[in-house]
């Protein structure tokens, strides 16, 4: 890791819900290429610490360097512009629109009102829509309303919707949730063909899926970083253990 | 989305516009119901207005009428600055003006000598309150029923100034005793056959030029927001622009409706941006498919025209608003999407 560029550093991050420090001091350092899980108990700040990064919430003190550059409490669109993509941890897409409406809203670089006001689908836009849908495997749904897909289906395109922008770093909060185990499985397998081309952050609790994807591991624990490490230093850190996976280990957590 | 999708659209509307012209034909050229007709037109373009905002964007703008209401006034103080001087003060200033003792004619009205400054006026001056509103509340993430509460504020505070500079506005009067729009040769009655033909022929075009915007990427656009504002924001896009830039839409189209209701009506009146009209608006919208702009057109047309007609009836003299409470209730309950729903969902394919 130590040769890779450094993509995107949180330096002592701290939000202050009312008195109540949701994210305490926390540093993190994501570079170039890699796919960090960021698992935690429950209140521990993982999507905070998203929200922070792709400006949702605004931090009380600390900075947010993304590409050497400060991007800390920036507007979300702007931040959203540098090459930062969000996935939410409820499913959020357009439900009144088709899928086909959905990637289409979401496949374009000129993002201002007027550039977008008399500007309609054409061939070059279906091929790619057809792509990326392909690619999460809606290919057969793209007429279908959004509100008519599975829940696993919401959940691709969503990532569909983000991965479409081609952002540099993409923030995921817990993809896998609700999804049936068959559903888990296309999406790590999803996952893995994502991150050959993008920097991930997954914020995620199914452990299976973790190990399964992840490079590192960062662990919080009240709103700091517990631990560091691969899945199998992780499990047998005796920090983590106490705090979150049990005495049993990862495996069975 | 697709080409068919589109296809079909502008053929639905194509044959409704088109439909418009002969009705002047099949109601014999009866000059009140000509007019009737011709009121009816302008008070669907006001819904087409609110469909864009409400429908396609998610902005619940209770204070639509104040847009209407605006654009009325703009064309009846070009009318009414072009009446004989028979019935005006000395100098050409207005009757009312001279009953309040206003001596000389206000600055803001002097541009209004010309029709051209007016038409414009009726358009630019809701889109500058649009804007305003856009940028104050809009752009500062307020949202859902706050831009309700503060676009029916908005609505009030502007109907009260406008009774209360009676000396420049007319007051509860209104702006009465216009001169009929002459364009070139062509003079437009308001019980006339022509007045009927030109109000449907701007309505068909700004129907269809809204038509073209919701069927752009920045309709789409527009739709997301509605659906989830948040998603959009991720995506790079600026949610606040985009939405003041549908509430200017809105308050063009509704700025064009209230300068055609001027004509038809022969005057312009408070009651033209009072709560009630405001919040009929919505009910129009709500009957005919507020996500749809020719259902919400239709849910306007059929709304006020039933209006006419029950308050007309003997057997409903006294009842007629309990009738119209009734139909709004029952379309709230079994058609969630208004009639526009209904007939995509029986009629599709």
């Amino acid at each position: 890791m130590e040769n890779k560029k450094k993509l995107l550093s949180l330096e002592s991050i701290i939000v202050d819900f009312d008195g109540f420090k949701a994210v305490n001091d926390f540093d993190l350092n994501i570079f170039d290429g890699e796919l960090r899980c960021l698992i935690g108990p429950n209140g521990a700040g993982k999507t905070t610490v998203l929200d922070i990064i792709c400006g949702k919430t605004k931090s009380s003190s600390g900075k947010v360097i993304f590409n050497n550059e400060s991007i800390t409490n920036l507007e979300e669109h702007l931040i959203s512009r540098k090459g930062i993509g969000r996935k939410f941890q409820i499913p959020s897409v357009f439900k009144e629109l088709t899928v086909q409406e959905n990637l289409y809203v979401a496949l374009n670089s000129d993002l201002g009102f007027f550039k977008n006001v008399f500007k309609f689908f054409n061939k070059s836009d279906r091929e790619k829509i057809e792509e990326i849908a392909s690619f999460v495997g809606l290919k057969d749904e793209l007429k279908k309303t959004a509100q008519f897909l599975s829940h696993g289906q919401t959940q691709w395109l969503e990532i569909a919707l983000v991965v479409l922008k081609q952002p540099k770093l993409i923030l995921m909060d817990e993809p896998t949730a609700g999804m049936t185990s068959y559903e888990t499985n296309q999406t790590a397998e999803l996952f893995n063909k994502i991150k050959k081309t993008q920097t991930l952050i997954v914020v995620e609790h199914d452990m299976g899926f973790v190990k399964e994807i992840s490079d590192i591991i960062s662990v919080m624990h009240q709103g700091k970083l517990l631990s560091e490490g691969n899945a199998s230093f992780i499990e047998n850190d005796p920090k983590v253990k106490e705090a979150y996976l049990g005495k049993k280990g990862i495996t069975n957590a | 989305m697709n080409k068919k999708n589109y296809q079909k659209d502008f053929f639905i509307y194509g044959v409704a516009c088109f439909a418009l012209f002969f009705v002047p034909l099949i109601l014999g050229n009866d000059p009140f119901y000509i007019n009737k007709s011709s009121t009816y037109i302008c008070l669907g373009l006001l819904a087409v207005s609110l469909s864009l905002s409400w429908g396609y964007t998610g902005i619940l703008n209770l204070g639509n009428a104040v847009f209407f209401g605006l654009g009325s006034y703009c064309m009846a103080m070009s009318l009414k600055l072009k009446t004989d001087a028979v019935h005006t003060g000395s100098g050409g200033l207005p009757d009312f003006m001279v009953w309040n003792n206003v001596k000389t004619l206000p600055w803001f009205w002097e541009p209004f000598h010309s029709l051209t400054f007016g038409v414009f006026a009726g358009i630019f001056v809701p889109v500058l309150l649009a804007l305003a509103l856009g940028f104050s509340i809009l752009r500062g993430r307020i949202a859902g029923v706050y831009v309700a509460i503060i676009t029916l504020a908005v609505l009030l505070v502007v109907y009260l100034l406008i009774m209360d500079q009676q000396r420049y506005t007319g007051g509860f009067n209104g702006i009465t005793d216009l001169v009929t729009l002459k364009v070139g040769i062509l003079e437009f009655d308001a019980y006339h056959p022509a007045t009927y033909y030109l109000i449907t022929i701007v309505m068909t075009i700004v129907l269809f030029i809204t038509l073209l915007i919701t069927k752009s990427r920045a309709g789409l656009i527009f739709q997301a927001i509605r659906d989830d504002e948040n998603r959009v924001r991720f995506l790079g896009y600026d949610v606040g622009n985009y939405k003041t830039a549908a509430m200017c839409l809105s308050a063009a189209i509704a700025g064009i409706a209230g300068m055609l209701y001027t004509i038809v009506m022969e005057f312009a009146s408070p009651t033209f941006l009072a709560v009630p009209l405001s919040l009929s608006i919505v009910i129009w919208c709500a009957v005919g498919g507020r996500q749809s702009l020719l259902g919400s057109f239709l849910g306007a047309i059929v709304i006020t025209a039933g209006q006419g007609f029950l308050s007309e009836s003997e057997t409903f003299l006294h009842t007629w608003t309990l009738v119209m409470g009734f139909v709004f209730v029952l379309s709230v309950l079994f058609l969630p999407k208004g009639l526009a729903g209904f007939f995509e969902k029986y009629f599709k394919k």
